[in-house]
């Protein structure tokens, strides 16, 4: 077997690409656009079908990313910081597709590319403590030491995640509040089955990405430690040990 | 008029687009090189190490 595919993996990926092409058909297509405004948000309303899913789904990886962070802490388990590490990687590039379409979104509907309102500024904070995270994991150290320093990098980079979803509820916010997730669902009919597709596709994606980069992770330190494998026998070979 | 902020739209998909195919790409290259460097039976977690 080699790359980080699997059967599994590659079952999972056709599905992630044929519900992914389906958000993009009934996203930019077939779900119909808002009225322009002020009564609706005319087409940009295209942008939630991504901004929404990858708003929720964040919280998955970085919540992985707070499980696996303490279970290095508690039980110094390297297959829980290695999956840390991986679910940080994605939770950046879907905070990163959230503030995007966000600031895209913000320019025609509230006239600005960004504004320093509790949700964008928490969002903004998140983005760059994960980023944080990431750069703590590459800074050369003992294996130990480097786990360690990471684990509570990520635990408080997590505090951050609560003060993001709960933002618009705690100060008053430019940010509009949960679309769905009340009694008063705000959208109906053929927009609420696009963003709940968008649900579908960015959790399957999101999974298929996590695995492959648990994988690669796991593959790359495998492949440090075979090159030190080789380099102590050639080292033991010469000296005539063994 | 129809296609309010249509161009927003479609720069927001196009970015985002990019960003996971890039990001996916280099995941599977990365992947095939680094497995290409490990031994098999020592590539999956699950393998007995």
């Amino acid at each position: 077997m080699t790359g980080t595919g699997s059967r599994t993996t590659r079952i999972l990926g056709v599905l992630a690409l044929v519900l992914l092409g389906a958000l993009a058909a009934y996203g930019l297509v077939v779900s119909p656009p808002e009225p322009p405004p002020p009564s609706g948000q005319g087409d940009t309303m295209r942008l939630i079908y991504v901004h929404v899913p990858s708003a929720m789904l964040m919280y998955v990886p970085f919540t992985l990313t707070f499980v696996g962070s303490l279970m290095w802490l508690f039980r110094k388990s390297v297959w829980w910081d290695t999956t840390a590490g991986a679910a940080a990687e994605v939770g950046l590039l879907l905070a990163g597709m959230c503030l995007v379409t966000g600031s895209l979104w913000g320019r025609p509907t509230w006239g600005t590319y960004w504004d320093w309102d509790p949700r964008l500024t928490a969002t903004a904070m998140m983005f760059l403590m994960f980023l944080g995270y990431l750069a703590v994991r590459r800074i050369p150290a003992d294996q130990s030491v480097r786990n360690r320093r990471a684990a509570v990098v990520g635990l408080a980079a997590f505090v951050n995640v609560p003060i993001v979803h709960f933002a618009v509820d705690w100060w008053r916010s430019l940010h509009q509040d949960a679309t769905i997730g009340s009694i008063d669902v705000k959208i109906d009919g053929l927009q609420l089955f696009t963003l709940f597709l968008g649900f579908v596709a960015f959790g399957v994606a999101t999974t298929w990405l996590m695995i492959h980069r648990f994988r690669l992770a796991w593959l790359e330190d495998r492949a440090e430690e075979h090159v030190l494998d080789l380099a102590i026998a050639e080292r033991r070979q010469e000296a005539g040990v063994g | 008029m129809l296609a309010y902020g249509i161009g927003y739209a479609y720069a927001g998909w196009a970015i985002c687009t990019a960003a996971a195919a890039g990001y996916t790409a280099s995941l599977v290259i990365r992947g095939r090189r680094a497995s290409a460097r490990v031994p098999e039976g020592r590539r999956r977690w699950s393998d007995p190490s």
